[in-house]
């Protein structure tokens, strides 16, 4: 009797075994090069002890376009860049922290070279950060808080009052004595707007807290405070370093950029909302094209806040300080300029984020009455008149004209207009949540970003709210977009991060951002790639591009 | 005889030839061209944009471009082109006198921003001396703020 049939059928079973026992542990490992072949030049991160170093954003600054790629290193150490321009580089590491700085000039990057390996020195062996100014600078608004003294009502006190201006650090660098602070306090929240250029006997607080936060900044800010040591927020893990950051110069320094919006060749434009000038990236090169708008009225701060790219081509913008709407075809640079009738003083905030319909409408919420507007004349052909809200702070409109939806100003709650049954929705969200600029879902959902750390969402089936406060504390937003698949965007002002959250799963991935602020004020999704590619222009001057590899 | 003086300047030959060793190998490392990949460590990153935030050195590291960006953060949200009720300072110096009565000079003003006023913060205790002067520079040469034309980014290089 034979047993070889037996033992043929025995082997090819143990080999089909072995074959799928193979192609199934090779499978995740494939997946994973390929999510890592990003064919640029690539090398480990590692400390003077030998430890790989996960979280560490690795920049590469190129000399001639000054525009500077950050990736971040895994688990193993291991970074890759994605293929850059060959020429010369600085390479550096972005945000050390409790590691001497690493920089190294004139990096010659000519293709998917491996780079020597970069191992960092600690700066000291506590976890504790020491306070010098060079660390202090790296620390975010959240970080400053954390180590700061202080109640947590103080630090709530500044974080829903002072937060969309400027970065919490432009406050904690100073020391003045208490009559000093309370003048800038007073200048800060009586002023109107961000340019504080007419002062309001009426401040956005009580007098009482006025006095409680001016006494609280002299006391761990006063003229014999010393900065405190820093323990800081956690690196950058797993997801949150599957993501490639581009970053941008722009022409001019003190712009006080605040949106952006994409056009149909990919450039992104950007609005300055204390200067003239308005500009046009070109992401390939990093050239900006500056667009002057034209002289406002003597006495008055130039300046655009929202700037929109229509589906024409044509740009839009409002002048906060100016009061009116300007739109711009780019084809011939000219502007023209729409009268804005609103009851605010000059250089007072005309309330200058607004939405552009489908048919060419511009949108607002004021006086109790959410309009759709003539964009080439300014006046109103429709309007729905609200009950509890006076107006919006943003503006927004569902994909298909339905909805319009925007954060109630000054109070906590939000304002959905069902333009199809004229219902209009005024829910009230939680206190000091601060819902402002947002945008519709692709189930007409309407998300809004607010200053109190929280992401709120109008349900439109349900008719009701659901919120969603930020993982990293003290940290605001301002606004908040959402890309074709669902998934809420959004900058983390004050913690330097960059958030995305996934409503089906409730999972929210904080990127780290390469500069510790993540004031945007208005991002713009382009939802022609795969996975999303998300822009936004950070108030301190430089726009950003978050490209997430999964 | 007494034993210290010759210690002494055996101690001071020792502390010269070691100042004179370590001052030639700082003159040949200094002459020796740096090669690329070998740059030193500085002892600040400026290329963190966040140090050159917190420090005023994002248009220059001193002197009254840097005054001009102190001025932006420190002085210009009320000494600026369009509050009114506020004193301008283009031209401050030359004016006769400061509305205190004081005349106009570097001590008076530097003076001035130190101690500040009724209506004014003292910033003796956050601004350095080198903040001070490179600010009262911009005052005297070049005050004040263009909001029609803020200052050009030395970052950036597509021009």
């Amino acid at each position: 009797m034979s047993c070889r049939p037996d033992r043929n059928a025995a082997r090819l079973i143990a080999a089909l075994t072995f074959a799928c026992i193979a192609l199934l542990a090779a499978l995740p490992a494939q997946a994973q090069d390929e999510r890592r072949l990003l064919g640029g030049p690539r090398g480990v991160v590692k400390s003077a002890n030998g430890n790989l170093l996960e979280g560490m954003m690795v920049q590469l600054i190129a000399q001639k376009s000054a525009i500077r790629t950050t990736v971040y290193s895994d688990p193993e150490g291991r970074y890759e860049f994605p293929k850059l321009e060959p020429g010369t580089y600085t390479l550096r590491i972005a945000q050390p922290r409790e590691y001497r700085p690493y920089v190294k000039t004139a990096v010659e990057i000519t293709g998917a070279s491996e780079l020597p390996d970069i191992t960092l020195e600690r700066i000291t062996n506590s976890e504790v950060l020491p306070p010098l100014p060079e660390v202090a600078a790296q620390m975010t608004g959240s970080e400053w808080l954390m180590n700061l003294s202080g109640t947590g009502a103080e630090k709530r006190l500044l974080t829903v009052n002072c937060n969309w201006c400027h970065s919490y650090q432009q406050i904690f660098r100073n020391h003045y004595d208490e009559a000093g602070w309370s003048k800038i306090v007073y200048r800060m929240i009586h002023g109107a707007g961000s340019p504080l250029i007419n002062v309001n006997q009426r401040g956005r607080f009580p007098p009482e807290d006025e006095a409680r936060l001016v006494h609280w900044l002299a006391t761990v800010r006063g003229p014999q405070s010393v900065n405190p040591g820093f323990v800081t927020l956690p690196r950058p893990q797993g997801r949150q370093t599957r993501v490639i950051i581009t970053e941008y110069e722009l022409p001019r320094l003190e712009p006080a950029t605040h949106d952006v919006s994409g056009d149909a060749n990919g450039h992104i434009w950007y609005s300055t909302h204390r200067s003239s000038y308005v500009g046009r990236l070109n992401p390939a090169t990093g050239a900006v094209t500056e667009f002057r708008v034209p002289p406002v009225p003597e006495g008055v701060l130039p300046g655009t806040h929202w700037i929109h790219v229509d589906k024409d081509g044509i740009v839009w913008g409002s002048e906060n300080w100016a009061h009116s709407i300007w739109r711009l075809d780019p084809k011939t640079g000219d502007f023209k300029r729409i009268p804005w009738r609103v009851k605010e003083a000059p250089n007072s905030p005309m309330g200058g984020n607004y939405a552009i319909d489908p048919d060419g409408y511009i949108w607002k919420a004021r006086d109790k009455k959410v309009s759709k507007v003539n964009a080439l004349t300014g006046e109103p052909v429709l309007g729905f008149i609200t009950k509890k809200f006076a107006g919006t702070y943003g503006s927004a409109i569902s994909h298909d004209g339905r909805y319009f939806g925007g954060g109630a100003w000054p109070r906590d709650g939000v304002i959905v207009v069902d333009t199809k049954t004229a219902e209009v929705f005024e829910p009230d969200t939680s206190i000091n949540s601060g819902p402002a600029r947002g945008e519709f879902d692709p189930q007409d959902n309407y998300w809004a970003g607010g200053r109190g750390g929280v992401l709120v969402k109008f349900d439109t089936t349900e008719k009701r709210i659901h919120e969603y406060p930020l993982p990293t504390p003290y940290a605001s937003m301002y606004t908040t977009q959402v890309d074709k698949n669902g998934e809420v965007w959004g900058g983390e002002m004050h913690s330097g991060r960059y958030f995305r959250f996934n409503p089906k799963t409730e999972l929210w991935t904080e990127y780290v951002l390469p500069e510790p602020y993540g004031i945007d004020r208005e991002s713009w999704i382009d939802n022609s790639t795969d996975p999303v590619t998300v822009w936004y222009v950070d108030h301190e001057g430089w726009i950003v591009r978050i490209q997430p590899l999964e | 005889m007494d034993a210290k003086p010759v210690q002494r300047k055996v101690a001071g030959a020792i502390f010269a030839a070691l100042w004179a060793a370590s001052w030639a190998g700082s003159l040949a490392s200094a002459q020796q061209p740096a090669t690329p990949q070998e740059s030193r460590e500085p002892a600040k990153d400026y290329d963190q944009r966040a140090l050159e935030i917190y420090e005023f050195k994002k248009a220059a590291p001193g002197g009254p471009e840097r005054g001009r960006e102190i001025y932006y953060y420190k002085c210009w949200f009320c000494h600026n082109e369009f509050t009114k009720d506020i004193p301008k300072l283009t031209g401050l110096y030359q004016r006769p006198a400061l509305v205190n009565g004081q005349p106009v000079n570097d001590d008076t003003v530097m003076n001035q921003i130190r101690n500040g006023s009724a209506n004014m913060a003292a910033y003796k205790y956050t601004l350095s001396e080198a903040d001070l002067n490179d600010l009262v520079g911009f005052i005297r040469d070049k005050c004040c703020w263009d909001s029609d034309a803020p200052p050009l980014n030395p970052r950036y290089r597509a021009r």
